[in-house]
């Protein structure tokens, strides 16, 4: 039996040449993505609602708690600096993500409620899937009021890894609480932390062998978007969401291949 | 003393390579821009007047010798078939009316010439440049290619020796690299290369830089590059590094 694995538009919502990506993808290149995942709590969110719509896809929610550029829908005082962003996490290279130690728990929570009502209030239904934006659920802090929404509302829930990488205490815990989830998590752009993720177009083989060595589902992240000065100021993934955009265009026998050998699947799929 | 020439190819293209040039140049290390008076005559207008406005004089010709537009231009296969049909004196007159368009734009001579595609590997468009040049005492981006592929090659021995005897005015070396997605590999590249370098040796590096929009990606199979060298340009280890290895910034008029 193939393996199954979710294609993912990550960030939908981060920024106007991020929405623009996306828009165009999924208006002139359809089926590159199974999932979209959209950022409730930027500026450019709503804009996003309306693509998401248009496309007919399935939408899962990233929750953003650690990212500068997204604000709290809930305002909460622990999370955030003066003008209600985030405080960012120290250095996302070395993956200090110590800032969250700050965070009181009923800031946590009211905050994913908040962000989790947006959703509801936007679309009218649930979100296929909680994920998080920066993979911020590996850490328990964020893990055990995610677990409790998802248990909740019986959703489906991304593999809380950290690093992207096993992130075994709280894999079990998912697993453990019953939250149908996924195994592992793959970055396809070359450029990402030090060149440990995957260039899609010439690490096709090997993520296609990473996909059959584990169990479960895999969730490929193609973080898609136009490069615009606004974009390529706020992150250092920038002109790599371009890359994914050249190869749906004009290397779609990449993507082509995916669907060829695993079973492409969303979310809601999962038993 | 080991002096480096950066240029921007491509101005003039798309408003969006444009406004990515002018920034690199403003906030990151391209001393020279090569623009294209060939393309869309309201993308040209926008990067001309965006020179003017930042008061922008290292600029040469991107010789391209027929109109590149964002939905018709010639690929590499057309200049190949071109070269090999027309006659000398159709190559000079292609060639000159650019340079007169050229003129025409900016109100003076370029500083310098390097052709789209590195072209003037071909020895017969060559010539033509060759005397361009002399008579007018610019340099010349040195011919270090072959018009079949993207990467840089020293395997036209031909076309460099012709522009040596002529004394054409040309850096010792050329460095590109136009493909990958990788930066911190690009990066590594352009230092290895680099470290060839001795001293008294003038280097240019070549790069794409731009932001990539909806025109970017459907108009070239250069789109997302050139987003990622404008982040390569303004990143200020990669400028460290160079400047660690001895190198001034200098320009191709300084030749």
């Amino acid at each position: 039996m193939k393996r199954q694995i979710i294609l993912t538009g990550h960030d939908l919502g981060f920024s106007k040449s991020v929405n623009d990506g996306y828009d165009y993808a999924t208006k002139k290149l359809p089926k590159s993505f199974s999932e979209l995942s959209i950022l409730p709590n930027s500026k450019y969110s709503l804009d996003a609602v309306k693509i998401a719509k248009d496309s007919g896809l399935s939408v899962n929610l990233s929750i953003g708690l650690i990212n500068r550029h997204l604000f709290s829908l809930s305002k909460s005082p622990s999370l955030t600096d003066s003008s209600n962003h985030f405080n960012s996490v120290n250095n996302y290279k070395s993956w200090d993500f110590s800032i969250i130690d700050s965070f009181a728990d009923d800031d946590i929570e009211k905050e994913i409620k908040a962000q989790y009502q947006w959703f509801l209030d936007n679309f009218g239904h649930k979100p296929s899937a909680l994920v998080t934006q920066k993979g911020e659920h590996g850490d328990p802090k964020i893990l055990e009021p995610l677990i409790r929404l998802a248990k909740s509302e019986n959703l489906p829930m991304r593999a809380p890894l950290w690093k992207w990488q096993t992130n075994y205490g709280a894999q079990s815990l998912v697993e453990s609480e019953g939250i149908k989830t996924t195994s592992q998590f793959l970055v396809s752009f070359k450029d990402w932390q030090n060149g440990s993720g995957y260039d899609l177009e010439t690490d096709i083989d090997k993520i296609i062998d990473k996909i059959n060595e584990v169990d479960g589902i895999s969730e490929i992240a193609l973080l898609a978007g136009f490069c615009d000065q606004e974009l390529l100021d706020m992150t250092s993934v920038s002109w790599q969401r371009s890359q994914i955009l050249n190869i749906i265009k004009r290397k779609y026998h990449i993507i082509e291949r995916l669907y060829q050998e695993f079973d492409v699947i969303t979310y809601g799929d999962i038993k | 003393m080991k002096k480096l020439i950066v240029t921007a190819d491509d101005f003039g293209w798309t408003k969006s390579t444009n406004d990515g040039i002018i920034r690199a140049v403003k906030e990151g290390m391209v001393t020279d821009i090569a623009v294209m008076v060939l393309a869309d005559p309201q993308d040209v207008d926008h990067g001309l007047k965006l020179l003017r406005d930042n008061k922008i004089t290292e600029i040469g010709l991107h010789t391209c010798l027929f109109k590149w537009g964002k939905t018709e231009r010639p690929h590499r296969q057309d200049f190949i078939n071109f070269f090999k049909s027309a006659s000398d004196a159709e190559i000079e007159d292609v060639v000159l009316s650019e340079i007169e368009v050229y003129k025409k734009l900016l109100g003076v001579n370029p500083k310098f010439i390097s052709p789209q595609f590195n072209m003037h590997g071909n020895l017969r468009l060559l010539k033509v440049l060759a005397k361009y040049t002399v008579d007018n005492n610019i340099p010349m981006r040195i011919p270090r290619a072959v018009l079949t592929s993207d990467e840089i090659t020293d395997q036209n021995y031909a076309s460099e020796i012709y522009l040596k005897r002529l004394k054409v005015k040309m850096t010792n070396h050329l460095f590109a690299h136009i493909l990958g997605s990788y930066s911190t590999e690009i990066i590594n590249n352009f230092i290895g290369d680099l470290k060839t370098v001795v001293d008294g040796e003038t280097t240019e590096l070549v790069f794409h830089p731009g932001y990539c929009d909806q025109d970017a990606l459907e108009s070239s199979s250069l789109n997302f590059e050139r987003a990622r060298d404008l982040s390569i340009l303004k990143n200020p280890d990669f400028k460290q590094q160079i400047v660690d290895l001895g190198f001034t910034f200098s320009h191709m008029s300084d030749l």
